[in-house]
Parts: structure tokens; sequence; C-alpha cells
């Protein structure tokens, strides 16, 4: 297997609120990193194709008419956008992390999930990650994952994971990835922003040194050994629906995306205020160095007295049920 | 005495001992009536409500604590079960609340509670959810006891949980709504009471609240608010027979009332004759329900015995199942020596330390 690896974040804006136009402008996106030469692209968190930026400042009231334009201009997986994503990844060569606005595949339900979707190049969808717990007011838009949503992806880069904004900050999430034998991690924000005193009080800011991202991605990376590609949202003024204009204050989206190597070092530094691919080429012997010094899955750990439970079923209405396929540990 | 632990278990207490007076050998309340609810999350944007969320913790009930033993004392002297809805404080975070009923015996003991199992919509952003392990029929003298707050009664397999259970009365309490708010609630407690009393073939004693002068006052701090919770409330404090049928109540929408009913546990029987979903009208091999029992816990700790000390058997495991099924109903002679034989059926002396 090649060391060398060319990685990515699509830090590009999609058409907010519109499905087909997303998926038009993100297949545009693969190809762009099929020339590139990338071989993993990251998509920011619910990049297709709403983040609720007006969560926070409108009322629950108005925030429910919103939830019906996400269940509108959301994906299923598998279904047909994530057919032609996959179809896109293979012609362009390009394994694929995508954040969704999920429509739940259980039939009779509406309910939306903060998903990522992975692609292999080879064409294949291999599965999807939702986010086990929405932050605070998020709750109101998604429902919780499970067990089956703790997984790492055999890709032929190596195993990839991903997780969503602030379940980088959930301690045994972090080391359940580690577990299941994550070796490049992709992590997914609605932007970058300034923290004032407290965490519900965030703005815009790009480069802010108090933004909770840097240390959550430089630490995991340290933590867990792993390569890191974070991918947050940049979203030009002129791509909000003026319908939303006067609701979106809580738009975050500044850019900051940027790639951490399992140092903990910037390979390569958020970028702001542009729509691009944040890229780097990266080497993953570099892992060996990291995990001389520290594993916290071997030498540096201490499983006879720490031990993790990570459950082996999925919920259902019917029941919990063995978790089949995909996935490691 | 809206976001004032003190001041309404106070009031509580009172009402207690006054329907006790009253002749009440249940007394319900609404849903976290101590000390109230979070009305802001529907009135303002998440961000600038998080002020009241700190006050609502401040204010929030310890369990065990001052304040149950408070609500306790006045069961006992009310001779009365009370069933009564709190904001309870977790024990592991700072910043955590649960939606939880209390229950209590008339010997003034905490005899059981309930977690609200999930919140409603914007209730996510105050509670945190409970576990099956609160999803209980308590046996009391009253009859078999159970309840579930508010959005939970149209749960419907938290609901048949306790009709599995044998459930005989069931306690289901609600907030208030604004009085012209778009959501129907008095119209709705009451038709779920209703299915649920038809379904169960259960007395439900339902229990709820009110939005007062003060808390308008307090929470309606600009004109939109102050729109939004308009001029009175609606909410369904009554009592509904084993049939589906109002037998006492509903109170009137904007007094302070305690409803009284007079209910007969044999009337349940002539409901069950017709349509027993928890016996003769199902087909368990076709349909059950798996609950799960095991509470949330962020860590599970074990410590193997000593050497020796293995309890391992079948006497000391029998006995153990035996206290468990009688912890409730032994008397305390009864208690004591179940203790001494659990006792004498483990390995001798341990081993020093």
């Amino acid at each position: 297997m090649a060391t060398m690896l060319r990685v990515g974040a699509a830090q590009v804006a999609p058409k907010f609120f519109d499905r087909a136009g997303t998926l038009k402008k993100t297949i545009g996106v693969i190809e762009e990193a099929g020339r590139l030469g990338l071989d993993l692209l990251v998509f920011p968190e619910t990049y297709f194709a709403a983040y609720p930026y007006w969560r926070g400042a409108v009322s629950v009231r108005r925030s429910t008419e919103l939830i019906v334009e996400m269940q509108r201009s959301a994906i299923r997986v598998p279904g047909e956008e994530t057919e032609e994503l996959a179809a896109a990844a293979r012609r362009a060569r390009v394994n694929c992390v995508i954040g969704c606005n999920e429509l739940d595949d259980r039939p009779g339900s509406l309910t939306l999930y903060n998903t990522l979707v992975f692609v292999g190049r080879d064409g294949r969808l291999l599965g999807r990650h939702r986010k086990l717990m929405p932050t605070h007011s998020e709750r109101v838009y998604w429902g919780m994952g499970d067990a089956s949503d703790i997984r790492v992806f055999d890709m032929d880069i190596g195993r990839v994971g991903g997780l969503i904004c602030y379940e980088h900050h959930m301690t045994l999430l972090r080391a359940a990835m580690a577990i299941k034998g994550e070796e490049i991690h992709c992590a997914v924000w609605p932007g970058w922003w300034a923290v004032e005193r407290h965490l519900g009080a965030k703005r815009p800011e790009p480069g802010a040194r108090s933004c909770d991202i840097e240390p959550a991605i430089r630490e995991y990376a340290i933590e867990n050994q792993t390569f890191v590609v974070s991918s947050s949202w940049y979203l030009p003024p002129g791509e909000i629906p003026p319908a939303l204009v006067d609701e979106m204050q809580y738009n975050l989206a500044v850019g900051g995306s940027c790639i951490v190597n399992p140092a903990g070092l910037f390979v390569r530094e958020p970028v702001f205020q542009e729509e691009t691919i944040v890229w780097a080429d990266i080497d993953l012997e570099e892992r060996r160095l990291a995990k001389a010094y520290f594993d916290c899955l071997g030498h540096y750990a201490r499983f006879d007295l720490l031990s993790l439970n990570i459950r082996s079923d999925a919920w259902t209405p019917t029941g919990p049920k063995p978790i089949e396929g995909g996935g490691h540990g | 005495m809206y976001l004032n632990r003190a001041a309404t278990v106070d009031k509580a207490c009172d009402l207690i001992r006054e329907a006790g007076r009253g002749g009440a050998q249940l007394v319900a309340f609404p849903e976290v009536f101590v000390p109230g609810f979070p009305h802001w999350i529907y009135l303002d944007r998440p961000q600038a409500n998080e002020r009241h969320f700190v006050e609502l913790v401040r204010e929030a009930v310890e369990v065990p604590g001052p304040a149950t033993d408070a609500l306790g004392r006045a069961a006992r002297d009310a001779s009365a079960y009370v069933v009564i809805g709190i904001n309870e404080r977790s024990r592991r975070s700072a910043g955590e609340l649960f939606n939880t009923n209390l229950i209590f015996a008339p010997d003034g003991a905490l005899l059981g509670w309930h977690r609200k199992l999930m919140p409603t919509y914007a209730e996510k952003m105050i509670w945190s959810f409970g576990d099956g392990s609160t999803l209980r029929v308590h046996d009391t003298a009253i009859g078999r006891l159970g309840t579930l707050c508010c959005g939970e009664n149209t749960n419907p397999l938290a609901r048949f949980a306790l009709i599995a259970q044998g459930e005989q009365v069931h306690v289901a309490n609600y907030p208030a709504r604004p009085a012209g708010d778009a959501v129907d609630l008095r119209y709705n407690i009451q038709i779920r009471s209703a299915a649920h009393a038809f379904e169960g073939k259960c007395f439900v004693v339902v229990a709820g609240s009110l939005i007062s002068p003060e808390m308008r006052e307090f929470l309606g701090d600009t004109p939109e608010k102050r729109r939004l919770l308009g001029d009175g409330s609606q909410t369904f404090t009554g009592i509904l027979g084993p049939n589906g049928k109002v037998l006492a109540g509903p109170a009137a929408d904007d007094a302070e009332e305690i409803v009284y009913g007079t209910i007969d546990l044999e009337a349940i029987i002539g409901q069950k004759i017709h349509h027993d979903v928890a016996g003769n009208y199902n087909r368990f091999d076709v349909l059950s329900l798996t609950l799960n029992r095991s509470p949330l816990t962020a860590i599970r700790e074990v410590m193997a015995a000593p050497a020796g000390m293995e309890i391992t058997g079948p006497e000391t495991w029998r006995l153990l199942g035996e206290l468990r099924r009688r912890a409730g109903s032994a008397s305390p002679e009864e208690l004591r020596a179940l203790v001494e034989s659990l006792l004498a059926s483990l390995p001798a002396g341990p081993p020093d330390a």
C-alpha cells in the first residue's frame, strides 16, 4: 500500500436547501479533486444541503417550518444521490466522505439524522456514521445514532473514520474510534468561531484562537495517533437563501478547513473565507513514530484496569439487532 | 412559586395536607411542579434562555434531600400516596437535570421515581433522558400505581409497559400551555388519558399546571413573549375511569383547585371481561414487548471477590432472589431473618485485608 497520500477538505458551499443543485455541484467538486490527484476528499457537517445556522436565533416554532425544508432537501442512504456520488467517486478515483442531512430509511419515519456518508473510489457506498448526540438545540433537528454508527471503514488508503462537530469532545467516542483501528480521521464542522466566556456564545471569526476546533483536532491526532482531515463550511453571502438572511444569526460558515498529522501539528493551516479544496500530501509512515512513542491501543494502555463497553447491537423498533458488516473492533 | 424550590415545596406540602384532610389517599401534582416548567423554551431563542436554565438548575431538587424529606413528611401527615413532578438534579453532573415524578408512600417513604424517558422537542435542551429502570408499577394499598410524564402518555410502548405490569391507577401529569396556543392541550390530554384508561382498564389521575399571573409577569419581558403567553392557561386536571369516561373534573381553566374523585378498583374487572390487552385480548405469541431494565450509567465498576468469597452457592442466590421479591412487603422482623439466613449462607469469615 502506498504510504504517500493526497488528502483534502472540500471547503465549498452547497446549493442551500436544493438537493438537485447540490448534487450537481458536488459531482463537479469531486471531479476537480480527481484532477488534483486527491486520494480522499471530505465535505463538511450536513453539507448536503443545509446546516441550521438559524438555530439559537429563531423561535422553536419557526424551527419546525425549517425542519420541513431540511427534510425536503435531505438524502436517503442508500439512495439515488448516493449512487450518483459513488459513480462520481469512481470516475474521479477519489474516496469521499460527505456530510449530509439523512432522511431516515425506516419506512414511515421522517426523522433527520446528521450523517457522514463514506464512498469508496471503487464506486461502493461503504456506509454511514450518524451523529450520536446532536448538540443542544440541534436535538430539535436530528435524531441520534446508535452503536452501529461507531465505525471505521476499510478503504484502499487505510482505515478511515469520521466524527461530527462536538462528537470530538466526547471522550469515550474518541477512544472507541481508536479501538476500531482508525488511521485517517475525518472531522467535520459548521465553520470556525470565537468563543467568549462560554460555549453558547459563539460568533463567526476567521482564525479565532478561542475556537475549540483547533485543540480538539490536534489533541485527537495525538491521542489516537491518526491524521485528521478537518472540513469546515464556507458559505459565501450570495449563497444564503434571501428568506433566511435575517434569521441566520448563527452563521459560522467562514471556513477553517485544515489538516493535522499524528504529532498534532498542522500539515496545512486553516484556510478561511474562500471556496476551495484545502489539501496536503501526507505520509502514513509518520504514524509509526507517533505509535512508537505513545500507543493508546498497546504499550500505553491499561486494559486490565480500564476497558470500554461498546454495544454490539443497534436499536430497532423490534429490539436490538446484531451489527453486521463494516468496521473493526 | 415559580423557580423557587423552598416556597414551591412548602406550597406542595400544604396542598398535600389539605388533600389529606379532604380524604384523599392519592395526591397527584403536575409535571415538574417543583420549581416549575421551563416555559421559556417556547418563548425565546435558545441562546437567550440560558440564564433561565442556570436558575432552574439552582432551584432543582436533589433526591434524596431536604425537599424530598419535607414532601415525605407531608405525605405521612396526610396518610396519602403522593406523585409529584420535579426537576431532579443529577448527582453526576453539575449541569444535568431530569424530568422526574417522585412517588411517596403514606408512611413518608420515597417509594419510587420515574424519569421521563424522552423529553419532547425543545425540552431536549433542558432534560436528560431516563431509562427503563424506572418504568415501574408499584404495589400499593390503593392498587398498582404507575406514572408517566406528559408526552410519554403518547408513547404506546411505554404505556403498554405499565399496563402489562398490572397497572390499576395511572398518574399522568402535564404542564400548562397558554390559552390561545395552537396546541389544544386540554383536548389532547383528555383524548390520550381516555385512551390509556380504556386500553389499560385503569383509572387515570391527571394533574395539569397553570401559568399564573406572576409567571406571566416573570416570563413576559418583551411584547412578543407577552403575546405568546396570552392571558390564560389551558391544561386538564381530572380523573378518568377504566371505561375512558371523565368521572371527576376537569378543573376550571385558570383557578387553582384540588379535584377529588372516588375510584372503585373492582370496576376494572367488569371492563377487563370485554377487552384485556394485558391478558385475554392479546397474542403474546405474536407480539410482546422487550423492556430494557438496565440503568444508564457512565461507568460500570467491577471488583472481584477475594479468593474463597465468591458468591456461588445456590442457597445464597435463592435467598437474594427472595430478598428482592419481598423487600417491599416484608415486615422488619421478616427482613432481619432473611438477611441473617443470607449471611449464614456465605462462606465463613473474609480473609484479612
